[in-house]
């Protein structure tokens, strides 16, 4: 019996560069050295490690996998695996989104218009596990072009918000050029306006409170050290999602009725494949990698960024350059980033808190608490004899 | 340059080229992000999206389950203390019992009828985990509602067959005495452990009143228990009236420390920004939560359970309710009624409000802001003499600001603080030179406000 993985492995067997010195499933067979694509050129010498074997069930043992070609490495379970955002790199093409819901079979949510931003999905939910926020960072003079009436709307997004889009394109002025006037560098691009782009995703916290806060034991912990939810045991109890400092995990309460969030495509990491939405990212915004590795890659950049006067720091990886923020407390994320602005501009927290620790402190007033109010209904009980 | 290693969560890792120094704040960096970009957006969020999702429960579920869930521990509580430390009246106990197993069983209802997926509510007690409220409370419901089975099953034997049958007189004897001791823990627990459930969220309001959400609940709990019970025993004048005083004594006892306690959560509670925007509906259903539904019920209970009787106004309300029980008539407590009435009704509003509180305050992002903040620190000034470690720092320099303490304030500033920005002295030393020249990235760059 053939998976499709299989044959795909077939394939990629066959391509020059991936040359097997003895045929898969022989002992002690090596691949040559791999040929790194142009495309990831930072990636450092990571040749696929000799003798360790990739996670495989049943059948030879494939000693290659995708992942060498599109990430420049083997996936071998009992590893730290994650991502690393670079923030200052993502273009808004939103293909990782789109990737991410073509590989998982995800439902669209259907077209809505913000009418505040361009960015239409929003956040992320049960059928959204990557999201690409838009901060659009502009002042009141980028409306200029539009003439008195359209800024003294542009003040009010909200009620704008409220009318919708549609009626905002019928009033525009009547000299008003649709594209004309706005796509010029010169009313695009004034000092100091800018967008920021980061493709949002579940972090994979290494303290994950929605793993803590299961009561089912649906979400675990896998061989790649990524939180995953089960999704033949999750009973919808929606607690995870109240537990999660991120806004990540969302129960869908109109569909399955269950959890749902980034599974880091676990699917694709035992088929040796990088995940859909790393794959696809044309700039390599999102990397996927060990997460020892990518911090390292990640401080070297943030390195040559503040040397470019760039206030890069990381966020999410466990003190290393996290100079704004604190993830400490969830003993940093798998899934990190690499930010420019404040955490609350890309809608982090500063601080991540871990809610599991106020269930200690909780439960021992609910004793102390608990003792004092027996105590004190015995002896009124008492008294009134 | 040396590449330092630094020990980390994940191995070793290296640390880019232009590391600051230990303990020296790279605080150019620091202060461009706070300063420079970020003046006025301080209570910006991305498009007003909440950062963190609200719990995902119907009003009409969960908060109604903490009710009846409170109800039914503090209806054990009290058959529990008559039992022990009462005597034994057994139209409390009845009551008590009763009502602890179907407000059990209507709270399981309740929640498993929340359930994404209801038909997997078994997958609870799949594992036990200490760090979640709710697998916690999963078991000790479980448990606590096999007790209040067992009692019933007690209860319902004494009723049926007779009291002085054999199971009648283990029920009302040292089996029934047993069961509701090994309940007590338990109810306490379920009453308790709703508002750490609560609070062991990242919901802002919840988490930040983690102390005292269980206390407050729990409280609220058995003061709505012993006023389900005294309503039973008030509306079917099956309890002495001693029983019923003893009950209102404890009632008011309760009534007290939920009173105290949720004037110390109000304090806690109104710290979030979302706290000053309330409703007029919240803030009048507040009001008579507090009034009708807490002090109004703490006021009839005291005087009902403390005021001074004498001896033989007791022996003769002893004697009427007697006569009254042989003649098979009753006579309902309208007083008593009303105080139940009141306390149990504050205990919904409670919950109610709470859960309302959570479910704004996940929407509103300041809330999350004002909670998962650090202290802003105060940048670090450099002393003048050293030379700038950062390269931005001594590119500034070489772009001809002075040393000495008015270039460390320099420093400070942001990379394109243009003149006339207001934000202090040296700001005409800055404009021009430093970064803000021809060869910078547009992202550096930051109007003036």
């Amino acid at each position: 019996m053939t998976s499709p993985a299989d044959d795909y492995i077939a394939r990629l067997r066959e391509q020059p560069g991936i040359t097997p010195t003895r045929a898969a499933g022989e002992p002690g067979a090596v691949t040559t050295p791999y040929e790194r694509p142009a495309r990831k050129p930072w990636i450092g010498a990571m040749e696929p490690e000799a003798g360790t074997s990739p996670p495989w069930d049943g059948g030879p043992r494939p000693q290659v996998q995708e992942a060498q070609r599109t990430a420049g490495m083997m996936i071998t379970p009992g590893r730290a695996y994650g991502f690393f955002t670079d923030t200052t790199l993502c273009i808004g093409c939103k293909a990782c989104e789109v990737a991410c819901k073509q590989w998982n079979n995800l439902p669209a949510e259907g077209f809505h218009f913000t009418a505040v931003s361009y960015d239409n999905t929003r956040d992320l939910s049960a059928t959204t596990w990557r999201h690409v926020h838009f901060v659009e960072q502009f002042d009141e003079s980028r409306f200029d072009a539009l003439g008195p009436q359209q800024t003294a709307r542009r003040e009010e997004p909200r009620a704008l918000h409220r009318f919708g889009a549609q009626e905002l394109r019928l009033n525009l002025p009547a000299e008003f050029e649709p594209w004309g006037n706005l796509t010029t560098s010169e009313q695009w691009a004034k000092p100091g306006q800018r967008w920021l782009f980061m493709s949002d995703v579940c972090k994979h916290c290494v303290n994950a409170p929605c793993l803590e806060a299961c009561p089912t034991g649906s979400i675990i912990r896998t061989e790649f050290d990524t939180v995953l939810v089960q999704q033949d045991v999750c009973n919808g109890c929606g607690y995870c999602q109240a537990a999660c400092p991120f806004g990540v995990i969302e129960v869908d309460k109109q569909g399955t009725g269950k959890a749902h969030k980034c599974t880091l495509c676990y699917d694709r990491l035992k088929d040796g494949l990088e995940p859909a939405c790393a794959k696809t990212c044309p700039t390599d915004s999102i990397q996927f990698g060990p997460v020892d590795e990518l911090i390292e890659r990640a401080s070297v950049r943030v390195a040559e960024l503040r040397a470019r006067g760039v206030p890069a720091y990381l966020y999410g990886s466990g003190g290393i350059l996290e100079d704004d923020c604190d993830t400490s407390a969830l003993g940093g994320l798998n899934a990190f980033f690499l930010l420019i602005d404040r955490p609350e501009v890309y809608n982090l927290p500063a601080v991540a808190k871990r809610p599991s620790t106020n269930a200690a402190a909780g439960l021992l007033t609910v004793a102390l608490a608990g003792a004092a109010l027996a105590a004190a209904t015995m002896l009124a009980f008492r008294s009134g004899r | 340059m040396s590449v330092p290693q630094t020990e980390t969560p994940y191995g070793q890792a290296r640390i880019g080229l232009v590391e600051p120094a230990p303990g020296q704040v790279d605080a150019q960096v620091l202060d461009v992000r706070r300063e420079g970009q970020l003046a006025g957006r301080e209570a910006e969020s991305y498009q007003g999206v909440p950062p963190v999702k609200k719990a995902p429960w119907e009003w009409y579920y969960i908060p109604v389950y903490f009710w009846v869930g409170g109800i039914a521990a503090g209806s054990w509580l009290a058959a529990a203390a008559e039992d022990v430390a009462g005597t034994n009246d057994r139209g409390v106990v009845r009551a008590g019992r009763y009502i602890a197993a179907g407000g059990t069983l209507a709270g399981m209802g309740l929640l498993i009828a929340d359930l994404g997926r209801p038909e997997r509510f078994l997958n609870m007690l799949r594992i036990v985990r200490a760090r979640s409220p709710m697998s916690l409370g999963a078991w000790g419901l479980s448990a606590f509602g096999t007790l209040t089975g067992a009692a019933t099953a007690l209860q319902f034997a004494e009723d049926v067959l007779d009291e002085r049958s054999r199971l009648g007189r283990l029920s009302s004897g040292w089996l029934g005495r047993a069961v509701h001791l090994a309940g007590l823990p338990l109810a306490l627990f379920a009453g308790g452990y709703t508002g750490v459930l609560l609070a062991a969220t990242a919901t802002p309001t919840w988490a930040q009143r983690r102390s005292l959400l269980g206390p407050l609940f729990l409280t609220s709990g058995a003061a709505s228990g012993l006023a389900a019970v005294s309503f039973a025993v008030n509306a079917a004048d099956s309890a002495s009236p001693a029983a019923r005083r003893r009950l209102s004594r404890a009632a008011a006892l309760a009534l007290g420390a939920e009173l105290m306690l949720e004037s110390a959560d109000r304090e806690e509670a109104s710290k979030p920004p979302s706290s000053r925007r309330e409703s007029n509906v919240v803030k009048t259903t507040r009001a008579l939560m507090l009034g009708a539904g807490m002090i109004a019920p703490l006021a009839l209970e005291l005087v009902r359970g403390f005021a001074p009787v004498g001896k033989q106004r007791r022996r003769r309300e002893r004697e009427r309710w007697e006569q009254r029980r042989a003649r098979g008539r009753r006579r309902r407590s309208r007083q008593g009624l009303l105080a139940a009435g009141l306390t149990l009704a504050g205990g919904l509003a409670l919950r109610l409000l709470t859960a309302h509180e959570g479910q704004v305050s996940a929407d509103t992002p300041e809330d999350t802001w004002a909670f998962a903040s650090p202290p802003r620190p105060q940048p670090v000034p450099r002393a003048g003499a050293g030379a700038p470690s950062h390269p931005a720092a001594a590119a500034r320099a070489r772009a001809g600001e002075g040393t000495g303490p008015q270039a460390g304030a320099g420093a400070l500033r942001p990379l394109d603080q243009s003149p006339g920005g207001g934000r202090g002295e040296g700001s005409e030393t800055a404009g021009e030179g430093g970064l803000g020249g021809e060869g910078e990235a547009p992202w550096e760059r930051r109007a003036a406000d």
